[in-house]
């Protein structure tokens, strides 16, 4: 039982090392080739009255997997949510374009617009605009994403005078 | 338990000691190296099944007195020799017996000698649980810098951020707290505030072997051995001898240009001077390092000071003392997570010129005795001050956090042996913790007070079972008193010379860090904040193994093993939309572990590989548990052919499944989610020379030969290639 373990252990080693020479590991994006075809909506922001400065501490447009939910934060942190950068203060519109990988494609059921309006990060958000599909404001409009697909014409309208009410 | 506690300390110490009752015979004996005819200094000699052993002195001579008469088997064991193991040998009464010792050479130790599994020393294959020993030897041959750098091919064990994670049981705890003990002959070395392993504190040149029991320990050594216990032992000088050692070298630049982030090279280097003297029955070693790592990322540099110190005086043959001292000072830089995938070498411009300085002290006084034949006392104490400040501002703290604090541990513990193959150990366990910070922790203490009490017993010749059961309290100010029992069992079955057996059953628990508790700070926007109803992590271990030995060096070990996990800690929003350290998981990790040595050639082409499979369950998620590689595979083989030797190490680990999602959700960790299973080899070859009546020492290491590139965690690259020269003198 000497010689005979050794070697194959020694085989094993080697092979390792041959398949370990074939494969670098993590590479920079810009390394790895084009990037797939991304899938997402987009569309026009409008704002009316813009309240002031101290009281927009984050703007952001967010999509969500599920609709109604406790909490926009919390179905950030779980994951189950996409959202802009941060939106400039005081601007009259913004045209955005938002990928929403790694979510699955398929229906979105709620799109909109999120203040943070205090210093707690969690708390403090309140909605300012959503979705509507057509002319039906009584519910948020659902948005259906194919794979491959940026879905246009997702425009919402945003009075920081008149928040939408959530139904 | 207390009543059996107490009548084992009354007879110890009532009986009298080995210098006056019955006749008794003494061991001598010469220990040398069976091809070139030296001394062997510091080997353990040991009389099997009893609490009696020694090491051998500079010289490669040793004396066992105060033997009562009968038969012994004597077992001897040193670092890069086989095991020696003689016949049934006649201790006469009265009478003095010489046992000459020739060790044959060999770089694989297939039974080394532990103290962590039972609190005393024996031979691995005797303890019912599993436990893996690195040594001095591997620790110098790999260059290894720090403990936490050489644990990474132990079988079944992995490092996530420094934390270690033994089968997946313990994962990554979020920098409050480790679900592994590590001690420092056997005093805990865990930061009194955020309970976390500060292996930067323990100087490698100091230290002579690091044993991993794996599985649950509190049922010995009380909170924190949730998954595990890891007992770095020092090392004891056995003479007069100097040691300097320096070591320099890079990092080589990353393949891909993105990640290029200065033309500037990017170096590590160091230097290490010991010396160890022996003055009679006293010993003494001063010893002093200096590292200093650019590192390959930005704002990722560490300089460190390392000071340590030894005093030991042999009061007696049956009574000694030592007094151990290291000293850390250590400045680096603040590197969270990267830019992005493209700049990953790049930290989040937030953390540009962050940096944390920290002191760290660890004092310990260690005292035995033997008080009769056959019960030896021990008694040691510890102090452990660590003291940090950083300038990363907080809402809490525009300038910075900072925090001090002194853990103080004391224990007094007993091995009695009142019948042939009857081992009893118990003892009692006390400390104390303060915490002075600001903000970020508050002011706090703690007081803890345990028991413990454990029988080895003989139910046949072959079979040998071991029931143990400790008691802990701990009062946290402020917060409800921690109290728990925890209790183990364990079985070991030998059938023939070269085959064990083993079952243990045991469990384990956490008592929140003070940090967990009490932490109030920011992180990436979020507040966290205390909670004062955490309750300890709780865990129950269960293993069934077994090991051989087969002619011609070959060596192989099974274990089957299954860990429950309740109320794990980990950050969670709260209902108030803040977060909290809270007590959510219930989890279940079960799994297979095999490893093989072969070594036919007595040292010359050893070659050992390991896999560990887990499936680690989150019950409460319904999920994997974050952090765990469900499967581990290492292999090293290393040709002595001295004075040269080479030794290549490989370690992969499967791409860990679920990692901190909401850092990526939330934008705080751009591109977290990239991620791949780690492949690396490791190279190291060195060549041994005299130089007068100097030995040397040259070696070069390259760690991560084939420039794999990975993610340690999420959001932090590994360490691309590096390449260090090694040059070290032993002078006598």
């Amino acid at each position: 039982m000497s010689g005979h373990p050794v070697r194959f252990v020694l085989l094993l080693i080697l092979l390792c090392l041959a398949l370990a020479a074939c494969e670098n590991g993590l590479a920079p994006e810009t390394a790895a080739g084009p990037p797939p075809k991304p899938y997402g909506i987009r569309g026009v922001i409008r704002f009316l009255h813009w309240p002031p400065a101290d009281s927009v501490l984050d703007l952001r447009l967010a999509v969500l997997e599920h609709y109604p939910v406790a909490s926009i934060v919390t179905e950030v942190i779980q994951g189950r949510a996409k959202y802009t950068d941060q939106i400039r203060y005081g601007i009259d519109s913004e045209q955005y374009s938002l990928s929403l990988a790694p979510l699955p494609t398929g229906s979105f059921p709620f799109v909109g617009v999120a203040q943070q309006y205090g210093s707690n990060i969690q708390q403090d958000w309140r909605v300012v605009g959503i979705y509507f599909a057509g002319n039906d404001s009584s519910k948020p409009g659902s948005v259906v994403v194919p794979v491959d697909s940026m879905v246009p014409n997702i425009n919402i309208t945003v009075d920081f005078a008149h928040p939408p009410i959530l139904p | 338990m207390r009543t059996a506690l107490f009548l084992v300390l009354f007879v110890c110490v009532c009986h009298p000691t080995a210098s006056g009752g019955e006749e008794t015979g003494t061991l001598h004996g010469l220990v040398v190296s069976a091809d070139e005819h030296q001394p062997v200094p510091g080997a353990a000699v040991l009389l099997q099944g009893t609490l009696r052993g020694t090491l051998t002195s500079a010289s490669g001579e040793f004396s066992i007195p105060g033997i009562p008469p009968g038969r012994y088997v004597v077992v001897i064991s040193m670092i890069g020799y086989r095991p020696y193991r003689s016949d049934s040998i006649e201790i006469p009464a009265g009478g003095d017996l010489r046992l000459p010792v020739s060790l044959e050479a060999s770089a694989v130790e297939t039974a080394p000698v532990v103290i962590s599994a039972s609190r005393r020393e024996q031979f691995a294959e005797e303890a019912p649980v599993s436990i893996s020993v690195i040594d001095r030897q591997a620790l110098e041959e790999r260059q290894s810098v720090t403990v936490d750098d050489a644990l990474q091919y132990i079988p079944g064990v992995n490092i996530t951020e420094s934390q270690v994670n033994i089968r997946g049981s313990t994962g990554y705890s979020h920098g409050a707290g480790s679900r592994v003990l590590v001690l420092v002959d056997g005093l805990p070395v865990l930061g009194g505030d955020n309970g976390e392993i500060e292996w930067e504190t323990i100087p490698v040149a100091n230290i002579d072997h690091v044993e991993v029991v794996k599985g649950a320990g509190s049922a010995l050594y009380g909170s924190s051995a949730l998954g595990g216990v890891i007992n770095i032992i020092t090392r004891q000088p056995t003479g007069s001898l100097t040691t300097i050692r320096t070591f320099g070298g890079g990092y080589v630049l990353p393949s891909y240009s993105s990640w290029h982030w200065t033309d500037d090279p990017r170096t590590s280097g160091g230097v290490m001077v010991d010396r160890q003297d022996r003055f009679g029955s006293v010993t003494a070693e001063v010893g002093a390092s200096r590292n200093v790592d650019d590192s390959y990322k930005v704002n990722d540099y560490w300089k460190r000071w390392n000071l340590w110190g030894h005093l030991g005086v042999e009061i007696s043959p049956f009574e000694s003392i030592g007094l151990d001292a290291s000293f850390l000072d250590q400045q680096r830089g603040n590197f969270l997570y990267w830019k992005s995938l493209d700049d990953a070498l790049q930290p989040t411009d937030d953390q540009i010129g962050e940096h944390v300085n920290s002191d760290r002290w660890r004092l310990s006084l260690n005292y035995t005795r033997m008080l009769t034949h056959d019960c030896f006392l021990t008694a040691r104490g510890g102090w452990f001050h660590s003291r940090w400040a950083d300038n990363i501002p907080t809402m809490f703290d525009s300038g910075g956090s900072r925090s001090t604090s002194d853990a103080a541990t004391a224990e007094v513990q007993v091995n009695a042996q009142f019948t042939p193959g009857n081992i009893l150990t118990g003892g009692i366990s006390g400390s104390s913790t303060t915490v002075d910070a600001d903000t970020i922790f508050g002011h706090h203490s703690s007081t803890g007070f345990a028991l413990f009490l454990q029988d080895e017993y003989a139910l046949l010749r072959d079979v040998h079972l071991t029931a143990g059961v400790r008691w802990d309290a701990e009062k946290i100010a402020a917060v409800d008193l921690f109290s728990r029992v925890n209790p183990k069992f364990g079985l070991v079955c030998t059938p023939d010379d070269a085959t064990t057996l083993r079952l243990s059953v045991a469990s384990g628990f956490r008592i929140p860090s003070i940090a967990e508790i009490f932490t109030t700070t920011e992180a990436g926007g979020l507040l966290i904040l205390p909670d004062s109803a955490l309750q300890p992590e709780r865990s129950w271990s269960y293993e069934v193994g077994g090991s051989r030995h087969w002619s011609g060096g070959v060596t192989a070990d099974l274990s089957l093993f299954r860990t429950d996990l309740w109320d794990l800690i980990e950050p969670s929003i709260g209902t108030d939309g803040y977060i909290r350290f809270q007590n959510i998981t219930r989890a279940q990790v079960t799994g297979v572990e095999a490893s093989l040595t072969l070594d036919p050639w007595a040292g010359i082409l050893p070659v050992t590989v390991s896999y560990t499979y887990v499936d680690p369950e989150d019950k409460t998620a319904n999920d994997v548990l974050r952090y765990r590689p469900r499967n581990v595979f290492y292999a090293s083989v290393h040709a002595n052919l001295r004075p040269v030797f080479i030794g290549v190490d490989y370690r992969y680990l499967s791409k860990v499944e679920r990692i901190d999602e909401e850092l990526i959700s939330l934008g705080i960790v751009k591109d977290g989610d990239a991620r791949v299973p780690i492949s690396v080899f490791d190279l190291n070859a060195g060549i041994d020379w005299m130089m007068g009546g100097t030995a040397m020492s040259g070696g070069i290491h390259i760690r991560n030969l084939l420039r794999y590139y990975y993610t340690d965690f999420i959001g932090d690259l590994g360490p691309p290639q590096s390449i260090v020269a090694s040059l070290q003198a032993r002078i006598p």
